[in-house]
């Protein structure tokens, strides 16, 4: 479980993230959605434990992150904008790399079947990772997340440049993810994929969560219309 | 992890193919030393045995009482020449040092000894316009950029690549993770410089025995000391602010301040603050110094036969002749002792003051420890030098004894000429010399760690991301 309760970050007189409340369940994914410099990222990193709270609290399955983010990352997996890994190495080649740093061992047979099961063709398995595309990359960062058991993911903007196939297999796999039981947390830009993939949706703007729903009760164009309402408040 | 990170430096081609072009560079490097070597040891060779030949024949015919080989005088002043040669130490190929400043080996006379000394100036000039492209030279300067290539990106560059937030979030603490691939790295440097030592070896030396693998030990801590060096200031630069292209081009500056700016100053320096005996002034000096020494031998020899007008040819004016000669050469001799003892007082000065100036630049510290090392630095020329005086002091007053006293060289005369000890290349003298700059180097390194280990704990506590959205 993902958990914030009146989590604030300023940066001098700068308040990039005021009183978050918020809570991810097993198998819930939560789309937060805000223009840049809403918060999103503060909030992530903040789960992450990159930056330290101003006040209140972050957790993961119970551990506050303030207290031990050693502890708090092993609970986590965690899928940047862009997947960069190492270039040189195959997808098989990092995805292994990152397994043993977290402690995890995989055999070659499971290391496969973790990238086919996030969508990557066994033909690209041992291809140098520079020649993967975003969305392949993105596969291998899914992969990551799979080989390590991760009970909770925080993705920030993950489909962003993705082209809608693969943005919707994007989407797929991390659905059967949170369908495992793993609770999501996804910064985006991206209504439609939120409306598609989330179980909850929260719109930031200026650092607060100014409104929450449940995906299943509002349709796409009345999203879209309290987004914008939101955004042009003065 | 160390083994994934190994992995990882095998596939990075700018450093696969940087280490096989420094491991040929450094080949070509000791076989151009091999070569000079193989090339200088013959002429050597050459000599000595003309020497020895000449001698071995002279002595065979003062047995038979040929008059040119029982004078002294024609003995000392024309038919025989001493030659001289300098012990060529192990690893000498591997750094040429100074040794192309001054011939391996001299061929003297009882004549006065800057007579002898002249002859061996600097064997080419082609040489010393282009330098010596030696290993010594190709490790000093090429190990930094190799190692710089391995960590201009260490920290920065896995924090570019999203791979440091992944690896935290994987369970690694940054510090943690960041050392390790450091250490993988710097340890992995270290292996391909001991290669190319290594190499340097088998490829530059003609004979192998117990101080070829000191040699190969001393040089690969020396060397290891270096990389450790460059390994900690990289590291430090990446851990302060700044992209990878910013510290490359620090790394950059760097090496460039301490392996080629600094060396050149301190050179300026010492040139500046002492500045190098003129060769000329000197040839001047000896010129004025024996023309006036003949004056004075002719005018005495003049004074002499006027009195004996008697004696006035044969054998008693031949051995007049040579009297005269070794007296004039000891006038040149004593004239010329100050200019060339001002000429190693200035030397000693120069060296004395490069040593010291030489802890600025660690490029200048780790040259300086090689030639040590190989013996080829300045104070073993100097010492060869001083021996090669000594030497020539021997020789000179077993033929002026017998000029003097009027004696016939025998055959058993020959037996006794001075022989000539090449000085002492002791190993372990060389090691202790070389050892301090290894420590000092060692000592900036373990510094540099230790700030770079306080920066990287707070790297722990906060990983420092961009602020997005």
């Amino acid at each position: 479980m993902i958990e914030a309760k009146g989590l604030s970050k300023s940066y001098g007189s700068v308040q990039a993230l005021h009183e978050l409340d918020l809570e991810v369940r097993a198998g819930g994914i939560y789309c937060l959605l805000g223009a840049n410099g809403a918060g999103k990222t503060t909030t992530l990193n903040l789960f992450l434990g990159f930056i330290q709270p101003t006040s209140g609290m972050a957790a993961i399955s119970g551990v506050v992150v303030r207290d031990d983010p050693v502890a708090a990352r092993r609970q986590v997996a965690y899928i940047p904008e862009t997947v960069m890994l190492y270039g040189m190495l195959s997808g098989v080649e990092n995805l292994d790399y990152f397994a043993k740093l977290s402690g995890c061992r995989h055999d070659q047979r499971a290391l496969r079947g973790f990238l086919q099961r996030a969508g990557l063709a066994p033909a690209a398995h041992d291809r140098p990772l520079k020649t993967y595309s975003k969305g392949m990359r993105q596969k291998v960062g899914v992969a990551i997340a799979l080989a390590r058991n991760a009970r909770a993911l925080l993705l920030d903007e993950p489909t962003s440049g993705l082209d809608p196939k693969a943005s919707n297999e994007f989407s797929e796999l991390i659905a059967g993810m949170a369908r495992d039981g793993a609770a999501i947390l996804m910064a985006t830009h991206d209504l439609f994929r939120a409306r598609e993939t989330g179980t909850h949706i929260g719109i930031m703007r200026d650092g607060v969560l100014r409104a929450e729903f449940v995906a299943s009760e509002i349709d796409h164009v009345s999203l879209e219309n309290e987004y914008l309402k939101i955004m042009k408040e003065d | 992890m160390i083994g994934a990170e190994l992995s990882l430096l095998r596939r990075e081609p700018h450093l696969k193919w940087g280490a096989l072009a420094l491991l040929m560079l450094v080949a070509i490097a000791a076989w151009n030393g091999r070569m000079l070597l193989e090339s200088r040891t013959a002429d050597a060779t050459l000599a000595l045995q003309e020497s020895r030949d000449t001698i071995e024949a002279l002595a065979k015919q003062a047995g038979n009482g040929n008059p040119t080989a029982t004078s002294p005088g024609a003995a000392a002043f024309g038919a025989v020449s001493a030659t001289i040669v300098r012990h060529i130490a192990t690893g000498e190929s591997l750094a040429i040092g100074q040794t192309d400043l001054e011939a391996n080996f001299q061929t003297l006379t009882a004549r006065n000894p800057y007579a002898s000394f002249a002859a061996s100036a600097p064997d080419n000039a082609l040489r010393l316009a282009v330098g010596n492209f030696d290993v010594a030279f190709v490790l000093v300067w090429l190990v930094p950029l190799l190692v710089i290539a391995a960590f201009f990106d260490i920290v920065a560059g896995e924090r570019e690549r999203g791979v440091l937030a992944l690896a935290v979030v994987a369970g690694a603490a940054a510090s943690r993770y960041l050392w390790t691939k450091w250490l993988t790295r710097t340890l992995a440097s270290i292996v391909v410089t001991w290669l190319a030592v290594a190499l340097a070896i088998v490829v530059g030396e003609q004979t192998w025995t117990g101080d070829t693998a000191i040699a190969l030990l001393a040089w690969g801590t020396v060397l290891s000391a270096y990389v450790f060096f460059w390994a900690a200031l990289a590291l430090a630069c990446n851990v302060g602010r700044g992209n990878s292209e910013r510290h490359a081009a620090v790394l950059a500056a760097a090496w460039l301040t301490l392996v080629i700016l600094l060396p050149a100053a301190i050179n300026l320096i010492v040139s500046n603050v002492f500045p190098a005996p003129s060769r000329v002034e000197l040839a001047a000096q000896l010129r004025e110094a024996t023309e006036s020494a003949d004056r004075a031998a002719a005018k005495d020899r003049d004074r002499w036969f006027f009195d004996h007008p008697d004696l006035r040819s044969g054998e008693a004016e031949r051995v007049a002749y040579y009297r005269s000669v070794a007296a004039s050469e000891r006038v040149i001799t004593a004239a010329i002792t100050p200019q060339l003892s001002a000429f190693e007082t200035r030397a000693a000065e120069r060296r004395e003051l490069t040593r010291r100036l030489q802890w600025l630049s660690p490029a200048a510290t780790t040259h300086d420890a090689l030639t040590v090392l190989s013996h080829t630095d300045g104070a073993s020329q100097a010492a060869f030098r001083d021996a090669a005086l000594q030497f020539h002091a021997r020789w000179q007053a077993f033929f002026f004894e017998r000029i003097d006293g009027d004696r016939a060289l025998t055959h058993e005369d020959y037996a006794r000429l001075p022989k000539f000890e090449s000085p002492s290349t002791s190993s372990l003298l060389a090691l202790q010399r070389a050892a301090t700059n290894v420590i000092v180097l060692f000592c900036i390194g373990v510094l540099l760690c230790l700030y770079c280990g306080v920066r990287l704990v707070r790297l722990d506590a906060i990983l420092p991301q961009e602020e997005g959205g």
